[in-house]
């Protein structure tokens, strides 16, 4: 059934390279392409045309025409404000809230989050390369992310469907996270951090850009963390175990150790990754006992290579090839008699290609086409019951996909932009879906820009839902994908070089969402209201603030498990000693959101403050941060209940560039 | 639809939109694109004093402060090609002292959030005092605050101005073609005529 796919595939691509052939046989245009400009004489340099936007960096300009809602935070952000996981700059973005059962953080995004969904309805990308594994499905964000947050140039946070590009699993949105490149370091870097919970963090990373073109980047992190030393049990843990115990002690150890290393020359570049965590389950989570040890730990690596060429001088053509490895093993004692300690294995091993072809049009049109193709050759997932093998279950199952994808920019007069897309994945285990998604931008002036924009996404049950499921109901290999479908209308206005505001109108509807007895049942509707602003002032004083009301419902018209209602998010950061001592404070507001049970959990509001010097005696970044000032402990939502958020903390970092 | 069919109509559509070529661009070209190519000329014709230790090897420095997008362009225009016979090396600049080492600087007076640098024009420009670096930035008074290039937009063109004392004062020779294409300023207050 696959081959003849690939064949049309092939086809298609075959055909898709004769058409940039004919268009490099044309004539080349008059006007001098940027990296030859040096070359014509100054006079003529003065009489070109030359675009002026303010605050001009490539992507700021793409965000006005990408047919999404795009938030973007930098390396800047991310070290002013003191984030020490991925988690913490999404907490930070309009729109989004995490849920932290303190093993795992899950994103919250257009009202819906399920806790213990593995965050499998976000997709997580590094340099555009899918993170999220090949057995849950999840994306992680956490102390688990495959990169020290310290090594990313900035993140890219698309809200709303995007299966049209990528595929299953960007259900609400997508995260793009870019690392920095060799030349970002021009030497290297060593960091400690010291937090009080007690935590140590540590790093070394070099990168350069050389003479001869080659740029690579090396590092490796380790880190600890003692997590909190006496967790306090909540009332459901002695509920529904019975027990008496109130305390958890030396129950919430991390240790996360990863390493990433970059190289480019031309128009070759290669990326690997690896990331290593154990983690302690606090016994909450799935109510384990407090005399075993209840520990996890997650491996995910992957190395690609990727090519870049420029068929003719108006098209990008490259071609990704990348290994993923992901491994989980998790060994938990439950509380409940009738249950043994058992242990859990995954493991999973995907081979991955994709090309893709970008063709502009001078400045007006561009094409998007290529195809991704993904063969995962172990998805193993078992379960060993220490005392009763007949409670053993061992699944051994491959599968692959193979999806093309089209997107074509049209620009419809001056200031109207047509963006169109649509992307066919063919799944070996049966699924098939087409997710169109199209968008309609509206640059009424320089300054102000609307978008209205439609995408469906699906996400395809996975490994563990059709084969490996756990509790009663077991597996269901007749699952159906879940299907989403979004409207936003999207309003941004530049007021001044200092000011600018948007404001957005959704509405999503998901349908087939896969419940806990592993069925195609619940339907869920979200409809929000988001507004915000931002200031950058010459001052370097940065200010940014959002605000979120939305609704989530299912189809009964009942509010669902942990739908917050309100969000407010607002960032500041401005030097306060001259240029070397910077101040940044953030403040996020949750609104009241229910547990599994319909039980309120309320609202909470949490402030983090960052001190950070910059380039003390020359070569030194020192900060100090205090996350949750007021020290409010509130609840998120687990399967199981309600989980305490972890308590006010402080961390001293210094890094060294050399 | 099957997916039989859709990819024959992405083929299709596909020839049919590779096919019909844009007008030649009229577009106008990104500024940072424009900089980075009249930096390079900048540097080709202005010459400066030989190094004390005699070196004549030693790399052409291009530093640039709160604008990775233009070193960017720096990178791909200066690639492989030699000013003054020497290579050329592109530096961002994030502390005062690294930029006395550089032969030509760029002063981004308003970067974006993403290339923001806690330095002020001012204070780049006091680090290079009566050095023989060629500081260039695009912002109002730049030149009587010490600047030597500074440029400016004319309708829909990128212009430049050159303090013409600033240059002399800090041992560096210009072309003459330079200065005959651009706005030359005089900085220093002329003396009044003596009076008879």
């Amino acid at each position: 059934m696959l081959h003849p796919l690939i064949r049309t595939s092939l086809l298609s691509a075959i055909a898709f390279v004769a058409a940039g052939r004919i268009d490099a046989q044309l004539p080349p245009l008059p006007n001098p392409k940027p990296d030859a400009l040096d070359d014509i004489p100054l006079e003529q340099l003065m009489q070109l045309p030359v675009e002026f936007v303010t605050g001009a960096s490539k992507y700021e300009q793409n965000i006005q025409r990408a047919p999404a809602s795009v938030t973007v935070l930098t390396s800047e952000d991310i070290r002013n404000f003191g984030w020490t996981t991925v988690a913490d700059a999404l907490r930070s973005a309009r729109g989004i809230f995490i849920n932290s059962d303190r093993f795992y953080d899950y994103i919250g995004n257009r009202g819906f989050t399920r806790p213990y969904d593995y965050n499998s309805r976000t997709l997580v990308l590094v340099n555009g390369h899918r993170i999220n594994d090949a057995i849950f499905q999840q994306g992680s964000i956490g102390t688990d992310f495959i990169l020290d947050v310290d090594l990313i140039d900035r993140i890219e946070i698309i809200h709303g469907p995007s299966s049209s590009l990528y595929g299953s699993s960007a259900f609400y949105g997508a995260v793009n996270i870019i690392p920095k490149k060799g030349r970002d370091y021009d030497g290297g870097e060593a960091s400690l951090a010291v937090g009080s919970e007690p935590s140590i963090k540590g790093r070394v990373t070099t990168g350069r850009r050389t003479n001869n073109g080659v740029e690579y980047t090396i590092s490796a992190t380790e880190w600890y963390s003692k997590g909190e030393d006496d967790f306090t049990l909540p009332q459901s843990w002695r509920d529904n175990t019975g027990l008496t115990n109130t305390v958890a002690r030396d129950r919430d150890r991390m240790h996360h150790q990863s390493v990433y290393g970059n190289a480019s020359w031309r128009w070759l570049e290669f990326e690997a990754a690896y990331v290593k965590r154990d983690k302690d389950v606090l016994p909450q989570v799935f109510f384990t006992n407090l005399t075993d040890p209840s520990e996890a730990t997650d491996e995910r690596a992957y190395a690609l290579v990727r090519v870049t060429g420029h068929p003719n001088s108006d098209a990008t053509l490259s071609s990704t090839l990348s290994l993923d490895y992901y491994s989980y093993e998790g060994r938990f004692s439950p509380v409940f008699l009738g249950f043994n300690p058992q242990r859990l294995d995954s493991e999973a091993l995907s081979l991955n290609y994709e090309t893709r072809w970008h063709q502009g049009f001078g400045d007006k049109h561009a094409l998007i086409a290529g195809f991704e193709y993904q063969k995962n050759f172990i998805q193993d997932v078992s379960r060993e019951d220490s005392i009763d093998p007949t409670q053993s279950s061992s699944i051994s199952t491959d599968s692959s996909y193979i999806s093309p994808f089209l997107q074509f920019d049209f620009n419809l007069g001056r200031n109207f932009w047509l963006s169109t897309g649509a992307r066919y994945d063919y799944y070996s285990t049966g699924e098939k879906r087409l997710t169109p998604r199209a968008g309609l931008i509206w640059n009424a002036s320089q300054a102000t820009t609307f978008k209205l924009l439609y995408g469906q996404a699906f996400r395809v049950p996975n490994v563990a839902e059709r084969l490996a499921g756990e509790g009663a109901p077991g597996p269901n290999p007749d699952l159906n994908p879940e299907t989403n479908e979004s409207w936003e209308f999207a309003a941004n206005h530049r007021f001044n070089s200092i000011w600018q505001a948007d404001a957005h109108l959704f509405h999503t509807k998901s349908s087939d969402l896969i419940t806990d007895n592993a069925v195609n049942a619940q339907e869920i509707t979200t409809r929000g209201v988001e507004a915000g602003f931002s200031a950058y002032f010459p001052s370097n004083i940065q200010l940014r603030a959002s605000g979120t009301y939305q609704e989530t419902r299912d189809a009964s018209g009942q509010t669902v498990v942990d739908a917050p209602r309100t969000l407010l998010k607002f960032n500041a950061s401005a030097p306060i000693y001259e240029n070397w001592l910077r101040a940044s404070l953030e403040v996020q507001y949750v609104g009241d959101r229910t547990d599994n049970t319909g039980a309120s959990m309320g609202d909470y509001l949490t402030e983090n403050f960052t001190l950070r010097a910059v380039h003390v005696w020359g070569r030194w970044d020192l900060s100090l941060s205090v996350y949750n000032i007021s020290g409010s402990r509130w609840a998120d939502s687990t399967n199981t209940g309600q989980i305490q958020s972890v308590p006010r903390s402080v961390v001293a970092r210094a890094t060294l560039e050399f | 639809m099957s997916w039989r069919r859709l990819l024959y109509f992405a083929l299709v559509t596909g020839l049919l939109v590779s096919g019909v070529r844009a007008q030649p661009s009229s577009d106008a070209y990104s500024a940072n694109a424009v900089r980075a190519a009249f930096l390079v000329n900048f540097i080709r014709f202005t010459e400066w004093p030989a190094s004390p230790s005699g070196a004549t090897d030693a790399p052409m420095l291009i530093g640039v402060a709160g604008n990775r997008d233009l070193e960017d362009y720096l990178w791909r225009i200066t690639d492989g090609k030699l000013l003054h016979g020497r290579r050329v090396r592109i530096l961002r600049l994030t502390v005062p002292s690294d930029a006395t080492a550089c032969h030509l600087i760029y002063i981004n007076p308003f970067p974006s959030r993403a290339d923001a640098v806690p330095v002020s024009t001012e204070e780049w420009l006091h680090a290079v005092r009566d050095r023989p670096v060629l500081t260039v930035s695009q912002t109002n008074n730049f030149l009587r605050d010490g600047g030597i290039i500074n440029f400016y937009t004319e309708g829909q063109n990128l212009h430049f101005e050159i303090a013409a004392d600033a240059v002399e004062a800090v041992g560096l020779k210009m072309s003459s073609r330079l200065l005959a294409l651009a706005r030359v300023v005089r900085t220093k207050p002329v003396p009044a005529a003596p009076a008879r």
